[in-house]
């Protein structure tokens, strides 16, 4: 498999201005960043550093100034809405600091959500899909709950099997454990560092919080707009990186 | 469209009191949809049967001929004027040809031949000028319902027998069993210093129509008599007829003048004022309707804009991972669809039990409603369609918005 093909994330010199004239605010100045498959790579920075932009450009739910993006070896800059939605279901997954769960809908029927967005639909492997990965999260004896029934820590998990229902390449995670408390927030990652060993899947992680940064291969700093480094973990603490399925 | 649908349905019954009291403004919106329709068609329905009931749907009857002027002044002057006979109308012989036509046509339920007439009903020093009309006692009833209308006595139109109008009874002081003397008036053909020609009949029966120029004037014959009395042995003055469809019979009265060369005129010509209110009260009855599905397009539609901005975070979180807009736009239309559906088939449920319950309570003791509605005539069917549609129509807004969020801003807020 050539190197190209394992890169999930190509983000070349992207600006992003909000605004215009006098009151335009650049917020990204020339980020250039690459994620490969099964990458798990922490994106950090203090706030307003642009961290949240960059992800949500990653996650084409904004389009950058100027720049190159491409998801998976296509460039999606210049693609209309419905060849977005289809990028998103397929190919990329999300995690937001606020689970955003449908609160009238159970655990499954969460995790199933992305799943009418494709082109496929709903079958008998994606539903046990789903609730593998529910058991996966610990919460098999809650797939059939209100999430408004569950707690913050239930909720992101499940959240988490969302993300993942759709086997994304690349799953997008915004403070994605920023409202859980400390115990919380290692099983999540635990969870997510787990799921990018076993199914390739590549993570970018917004986080304030160092140590899970640490527990990630790379680390990418941010700092008002610009990346400043690309760092790798020291080999004892990294995780290597894993290839797209052989 | 599953997806949407059981977002949809997850949606209205997660708000249960909003979307019930929502299907209930859908519902009582189409009450006063059905209740307008069933008492305006009623209404309609009765004033038609009332006038329709007790007249000819078309007459058929031989053109006035005026006389042609032959005497002419030498300066273009005339020295007379010539005054058509209006006491007895012309008269056809070849009627039963006529007759047979008009009955063999399609949607033509009866056809009667009469004589008509005017003349001097008498009793004692009492006169009353009446309209005569002879007719056999075995149509008696094909025209007017003269059987369901005598008040007492019997419709018993034998030789030498007579039956008057109720008011006309009340005004001369006969009653049934009477004698009364019946006198035809002068023609415009009678020889001068001849007779008119006079019968002694007896009351058997005393009817009301309930139209008082009838009840007041009306007086019926058989029809031999009549013909001896008008002297018109061999004719008879006009053919009515009663028609399937009472709003063809201006059609049918065209068709049948050409067929037969006669003055075929409808029942509809002589009520144009009829049709004027009918119509009238048909558009301020659609106007109602209008208004009451403008009503329920308006609550579906602020209802559905407020679900959207309550629902933005997951219309955002459900754009995120690739729903894309046309199924956002169709889980709101069917919301507005199902609260439409919902909410028009119990106001149909309930608008027909509002409607019996006000016929049955306005029931006087003769068996007749005082308020004319007609809980048949409530046009359900259309009120279902038209409420679905409405509510459908007016869901398009709030579902289009809806599916202009962005998906981004909606999460981050």
């Amino acid at each position: 498999m050539s190197k190209t093909s394992t890169i999930v994330l190509e983000a070349t010199d992207i600006v992003k201005t909000f605004g215009e004239g006098d009151s335009a605010t650049q917020v990204l100045r020339g980020i250039s960043a690459q994620v490969a498959r099964g990458e798990f790579v922490a994106l950090v920075g203090p706030s307003g550093s642009g961290k949240s932009t960059f992800l949500s450009i990653a996650g084409t739910l904004l389009t950058p100034s100027s720049g190159a993006l491409r998801i998976v070896g296509s460039n999606v800059l210049g693609l209309h809405e419905k060849a977005l939605s289809e990028v998103r279901n397929k190919h990329l997954g999300f995690v937001f600091q606020f689970h955003h769960l449908l609160e009238d809908f159970t655990a499954l029927e969460n995790v199933l959500m992305p799943v009418y967005g494709g082109s496929e639909g709903k079958s008998s492997e994606v539903v046990e899909r789903a609730r593998s990965l529910l058991d996966r999260v610990g919460l098999a004896h809650r797939m059939s709950f209100r999430t408004s029934k569950l707690s913050g820590g239930q909720k992101q998990r499940v959240a988490v099997a969302r993300a993942l229902i759709m086997k994304p390449a690349l799953v997008l995670a915004d403070e994605p454990t920023g409202n859980l408390d400390r115990k919380s927030s290692d099983e999540v990652i635990a969870l997510l560092r787990e799921f990018s060993k076993d199914e390739g899947t590549a993570f970018l992680i917004s986080t304030h919080d160092e140590s899970i940064a640490m527990r990630c291969d790379r680390v990418l700093t941010m700092e008002d707009g610009r990346l400043l480094s690309h760092e790798t973990r020291p080999p004892e603490v990294n995780q290597p990186a894993r290839p797209a399925h052989a | 469209m599953v997806f949407e649908a059981k977002i949809a349905v997850r949606y209205l019954v997660s708000a249960r009191l909003q979307s019930g009291l929502l299907m209930f403004g859908v519902s009582v919106g189409v009450v006063v949809f059905t209740f307008i329709a069933a008492l305006m068609n009623g209404l309609g329905v009765r004033l038609t049967d009332d006038i329709t009931g007790n007249v000819a749907h078309v007459t058929l009857e031989p053109e006035l001929r005026v006389p042609r002027e032959f005497m002419a002044s030498p300066r273009g002057r005339s020295l007379f004027a010539i005054q058509p006979g209006h006491d007895v109308k012309s008269v056809f012989r070849t009627y039963r040809a006529v007759l047979d036509v008009a009955a063999r046509m399609q949607g033509v339920r009866a056809a009667v031949p009469e004589v008509f007439g005017n003349a001097t009903l008498a009793r004692g020093e009492k006169n009353v000028a009446v309209g005569v009309t002879g007719i056999e006692a075995k149509n008696a009833d094909e025209i007017a319902p003269l059987g369901h209308s005598i008040v007492r006595g019997r419709l018993d139109l034998g030789v030498g027998n007579i039956v008057v109008g109720s008011r006309l009874a009340a005004e001369l002081g006969v009653d049934v069993g009477d004698r009364v003397n019946l006198r035809a008036a002068r023609t415009a053909g009678s020889k001068a210093g001849a007779e008119a020609a006079e019968a002694v009949m007896v009351v058997r029966g005393i009817f009301t129509l309930g139209i008082q120029a009838i009840d007041e004037q009306a007086v019926y014959i058989d029809l031999t008599s009549a013909k001896k009395l008008f002297d018109v042995t061999d004719g008879v003055s006009i053919i009515e007829l009663k028609v399937d469809d009472v709003w063809q019979a201006s059609l049918l009265a065209e068709r049948l003048g050409r067929t037969t060369n006669l003055k075929a005129s409808s029942w509809l010509d002589r009520n144009a004022r009829l049709q004027e209110g009918l119509r009238a009260q048909a558009s301020s009855s659609n106007m109602i309707k209008a208004f009451s599905l403008l009503t329920i397009a308006i609550g579906v539609a602020s209802a559905l804009f407020l679900s959207v901005s309550r629902r933005r975070a997951d219309i955002g979180i459900l754009r995120s991972f690739g729903i894309g807009r046309g199924a956002i736009v169709r889980t709101f239309v069917l919301q507005g669809l199902l609260i439409g559906t919902v909410g028009a088939l119990a106001g149909v449920a309930l608008g027909f039990g509002f409607a019996n319950v006000l016929l049955h309570g306005s029931m006087k003791a003769d068996g007749t409603p005082s308020i004319p509605i007609d809980p048949a005539q409530g046009e359900y069917i259309r009120a279902i369609l038209l409420a679905m549609t409405a509510s459908a129509v007016a869901a398009v807004l709030p579902a289009w918005s809806a599916s202009r969020i962005d998906p981004l801003e909606a999460i981050q807020s």
